[in-house]
């Protein structure tokens, strides 16, 4: 198992594809920062009112490219080698067919995680760079959370993503399948499902919280809507994974 | 190794993008919220680049603006009817707007001209040449590994 997550993980087409997308996501928040209108009232305030566009940051067009790159890469990842037929001699390695779909799950959520942290990080950190400690307050306070909301999120599109490809007949079918999957809410203005409530738990915290548990982002609200669907989902990606056939 | 090599780059493109898209930002780009100033009423604004701008005041009394970043008061300004002020923000932040006037002061701000701080465009370059720097060293010995 181990082994087919480090070669998923060197997949060079799976790393161009997040490295292009983390490139995309990088310049529609670079754009956030630049052209972000806001007045914020009443005070005081202090350099931690500077955690609002940190978190915000992470806006609809960012969840646009999101939906567009996770089906993509997780096609890549399962539906693609059934096509092309490669996917036979995989499976035919001794780990369970389980292990193998699991191994493949863990290298799109470590990839897609990495890149797209370090990208949120890195854009926040050179925008306000001329302000060190103000940055450096900020990143104290909302890294651990904003992690967090990272992982959850992801794993959240990545089963939604998984789950349809492995059900898909083709590689086409499987990456237009995921993204309408995903971007479903937004087409039919249902985008409280999920999307405004991921939304909200980055915009409704306080910033005299000072205890890491009292951020909505680890509250129920917000888990019920992308972490605890997501194990679900992943299961089930597993066990229609371990039914069906692999051509 | 090629998945760290790939990050890298992807953060030295990052890196450049971001300097890019800073350096041609224009003043029409930007658009800054009025604020309401009053007695114990103040305004936070979010200023998205070291810019040069007007300030339009109506209403009487003395505001103050504050840079909320680093706590320092940077202007301090009195209107009795209407004013026109010049300022300058030194970096990308917030800045405060307050003041005891009775009655109220309202301030449009009008950007002048946009610009990229030192510090911010030194910083920009710094995390490119590091990241490139990571990268080469990477690279040392041959790339198929």
């Amino acid at each position: 198992m181990r082994e087919i997550l480090r070669w998923e993980l060197r997949s060079p087409l799976n790393l161009a594809m997040v490295s292009g997308g983390a490139v995309l996501i990088g310049l529609v928040m670079k754009r956030f920062y630049l052209t972000w209108n806001a007045t914020i009232r009443p005070g005081p305030f202090g350099p931690d009112v500077l955690g609002s566009i940190f978190r915000t940051a992470f806006t609809g067009d960012v969840y646009l490219l999101l939906a567009l790159l996770v089906p993509f890469i997780m096609t890549l990842a399962v539906r693609l080698e059934r096509d092309e037929g490669v996917a036979l001699s995989i499976y035919s390695l001794p780990v369970s067919r389980a292990g193998v779909l699991a191994s493949k799950f863990l290298a799109v959520f470590l990839t897609l995680f990495v890149f797209l942290l370090s990208t949120h990080i890195l854009i926040f950190v050179l925008h306000f760079a001329a302000t060190p400690g103000a940055v450096v307050g900020v990143l104290r306070i909302h890294t651990i959370p904003m992690a967090f909301f990272y992982a959850s999120v992801l794993l959240f599109m990545i089963s939604v993503a998984a789950v349809v490809s492995i059900l898909s007949p083709n590689a086409y079918l499987s990456i237009f399948g995921g993204f309408v999957v995903l971007y479903l809410p937004k087409f039919l203005g249902a985008e409280w499902f999920w999307f405004l409530k991921w939304g909200k738990v980055l915009t409704d915290y306080h910033p005299a919280t000072i205890s890491l548990t009292m951020d909505p982002i680890f509250g129920m609200e917000f888990l019920r809507t992308s972490l605890l669907p997501a194990i679900v989902l992943a299961g089930l990606y597993l066990a229609i994974g371990h039914w069906r056939d692999v051509r | 190794m090629r998945f760290l090599r790939t990050l890298l780059l992807t953060l030295l493109i990052l890196s450049f993008l971001s300097l890019g898209l800073q350096s041609g930002l224009k003043p029409s780009d930007v658009h800054y919220s009025p604020a309401f100033v009053s007695k114990g009423d103040s305004t936070a604004i979010y200023v998205s680049s070291m810019a040069s701008v007007k300030l339009y005041a109506t209403g009487s009394g003395e505001f103050f603006v504050r840079d909320v970043l680093t706590g320092e008061i940077l202007f301090r300004g009195r209107v009795s009817g209407n004013g026109a002020f010049a300022l300058i923000f030194p970096h990308p932040g917030f800045y405060e707007f307050s003041g005891n006037s009775s009655r109220g002061i309202t301030i449009t701000i009008t950007p002048v001209e946009v610009g990229f701080p030192r510090e911010q465009k030194n910083a920009h370059l710094w995390a490119a040449a590091l990241f490139g720097g990571f990268l080469v060293l990477t690279l040392l010995g041959g790339v198929r590994k």
